[in-house]
């Protein structure tokens, strides 16, 4: 859990800000200023909400957008520049699960042919001591002889982890998820969760988790980290944010998490009413 | 037609003549249903895609419709609206609105109640405005066709409306295209337009669902707020119990086009009786509780509209389901103001 396996370094991201007509257009500081590191095997949570930059935060540590300044490093060397056959082989070890899975496969070809499309791109033997890899990783995520299915054939669950197999076949060491459970439904969202925790205790691999849903982020992370308006306002255990924020803005997102019972809400309107 | 506009709140308002008596079932029910609907079944020719659903909503009551994706909850609301779309439709059942039959009426009379008496705020409030119009206008609108105000007047309306929902500088917003403001500002100017007429009944479907929790935190306390001011009766579906621990007086559980559990929100969260009840309770996540290792997720997956199970269509993924299931449970009550559609109800050992 030491060893750092990506680091970012005072990571910026502007968009705009080009040269126009008159002058020049008002930057917008996506991502602003931000260190972070991600241990081995560690899921470290990104919460935010809309516009706080963690999207763009999760893309920069990807690898699949540069920043604009700052430096981003995977096991101690700097990604290469985009579209680079070194980058290629860097975007291996890296690899993303974005919100919806419909978008995210190709409605064209079956569930296996893009697994298999997949490990041809990377140049990844189809075979590992003669076990089919795009079998197994199905099966690992719960979709043993599914396959030959097309992703219009698929339930949303299904479809997720099809997409969570088609980044794991690669054996990443870390995955970006991009609110990869918030388009599903509850009880579908508790099945994939399990299947993240569980992928990662036994391959170790790490997760950069972001999402807006907190509670989401509680689960499954060691630590999380609070973005507002491109900066990283507050890190900590998972648990230790959640029961003293430091920070005024963590403070007024757990403010606004709604009860969890009837009973709950009854007893903090009572408090507030007092207050 | 002034009757219409008469407050909703006042005892007065019950002499309007549209207003006819509907046999209450329960004695706490002093109040007529402003909705209700029986036997209601919905979908196309070939599936069902609401079963024989029947539920009431009462004068400043908040019924939460839950479900997951594809359940018909939306549908069940569409249906309340007369928005349903060919190939969907009524199969069976009758909807009652303010007494009146919606089956009776022909599309004029609907569109004539449709943003006066019922309105309907959806999930996604930038899709729903009109991108080229002012948001005030958009507000104005169904003052001018329903109360037959003049613009001006109208537009006047329209600004004290939205500042009524917590839009700051009004006038200004009021003149603001749909872009120009924020989501959760849409959204509030989606419940001006929603309030506008002071409708009888308002239907949310998913309608803080895109927003984020402190923008979704003002828009609950905004509606509880508003309902309290005007006893608008409203149906709030939503897939997240939290949001129904926030709002609801009473909850409908709805599971593959069947309402399965109905009860007052502490009979469902503190009681649960539908096995499928128990799996959204016993799945969900909560910030300020830790949860730790594995959750207990509901096995499987929904099953399609044109293959359910015979009988109960939970039974494929119950823990306790039996042969007995193989025969369509009804909706039984337990309790005293509890419904089950479940053959082995309650926490099972």
């Amino acid at each position: 859990m030491t060893a750092a396996v990506l680091e970012l370094r005072d990571v910026t991201r502007h968009y705009g800000g080009k040269r126009q007509w008159l002058g020049r257009g008002a930057a917008i500081r996506a991502v602003d200023g931000v260190d972070l590191t991600l241990a081995a095997g560690e899921v470290l949570g990104i919460v935010g909400e809309s516009g706080s930059g963690k999207s763009t935060l999760g893309r920069i540590a990807a690898g699949i957008e540069a920043p604009s300044s700052g430096m981003v490093t995977f096991q101690g060397q700097r990604y290469a520049p985009i579209d680079t056959a070194a980058w290629r082989r860097q975007r291996r070890r890296v690899q993303v699960v974005f919100q919806n899975p419909s978008q995210a496969l190709d409605p064209r070809l079956t569930i296996a042919a893009q697994i298999r499309g997949v490990l041809a791109a990377h140049g990844i033997e189809a075979l590992e001591r003669g076990v089919d890899r795009t079998e197994a990783i199905l099966s690992r995520v719960g979709l043993t002889g599914l396959g030959t299915r097309f992703p219009h054939q698929l339930s949303g669950g299904q479809l997720q982890r099809a997409v969570i197999a088609r980044a794991l076949v690669l054996s990443p060491e870390v995955i970006v998820c991009d609110e990869a459970v918030s388009a599903l439904d509850v009880s579908v969202q508790a099945q994939i969760l399990n299947l993240l925790k569980d992928l990662q205790a036994e391959l170790g691999v790490a997760y950069l988790f972001i999402s807006h849903d907190l509670g989401v982020v509680r689960h499954v992370s060691h630590r999380i980290a609070v973005m507002q308006r491109g900066r990283i306002v507050e890190t900590g255990p998972a648990s230790e944010v959640f029961a003293r924020p430091q920070d005024p803005y963590t403070r007024s997102l757990i403010a606004a998490l709604p009860a969890a019972t009837p009973a709950a809400r009854r007893a903090r309107d009572a408090a507030r009413q007092a207050a | 037609m002034m009757p219409s506009f008469v407050p909703t709140s006042g005892a007065g308002s019950a002499g309007a003549s549209t207003v006819l008596p509907f046999g209450a079932d329960r004695a706490a029910d002093a109040m007529p249903p402003v909705l209700s609907l029986e036997g209601l079944t919905v979908g196309s020719d070939a599936v069902d895609l609401v079963i024989d659903a029947s539920l009431t909503v009462a004068p400043g009551e908040t019924l939460c419709l839950v479900g997951e994706s594809g359940c018909g909850k939306s549908l069940t609301c569409l249906a309340a609206m007369g928005l349903l779309a060919e190939p969907v439709r009524r199969k069976a059942g009758r909807i009652r609105f303010l007494g009146r039959d919606l089956g009776e009426l022909d599309e004029r009379d609907l569109r004539q109640m449709r943003g006066r008496d019922m309105t309907m705020i959806f999930q996604d409030p930038v899709a729903s405005l009109n991108p080229v119009q002012r948001v005030g206008w958009q507000v104005a609108e169904a003052l001018v066709i329903h109360e037959g105000l003049s613009s001006k007047v109208a537009a006047r309306r329209a600004v004290e409306l939205v500042d009524k929902v917590g839009i700051a500088d009004p006038e200004a917003r009021a003149g603001a295209f749909p872009h120009q403001l924020s989501g959760g500002m849409c959204q509030r100017v989606m419940i001006a337009m929603a309030l506008a007429c002071r409708p009888r009944l308002i239907v949310s479907d998913e309608a803080t669902t895109a927003l984020d929790v402190t923008t979704q935190a003002q828009i609950l306390t905004l509606m509880r707020r508003l309902q309290e001011e005007t006893g608008t009766a409203m149906i709030f579906v939503t897939h997240d119990l939290s949001v129904v621990a926030e709002i609801a007086d009473r909850v409908a559980v709805m599971y593959s086009g069947r309402i399965v559990e109905t009860g007052s929100v502490d009979d469902i969260f503190d009681h649960p009786s539908h096995p499928y009840t128990q799996g959204l309770m016993d799945c969900r996540l909560h910030a300020l509780s830790a949860t730790d290792g594995r959750l207990a997720a509901i096995g499987g997956t929904v099953p399609r509209p044109s293959a359910r199970p015979l009988g109960c269509a939970f039974r494929t993924r119950c823990p306790r389901a039996s042969q007995r299931c193989a025969i369509t449970p009804d909706l039984r009550p337990i309790g005293s103001s509890q419904r089950v559609a479940c053959h082995f109800p309650g926490r099972a050992q």
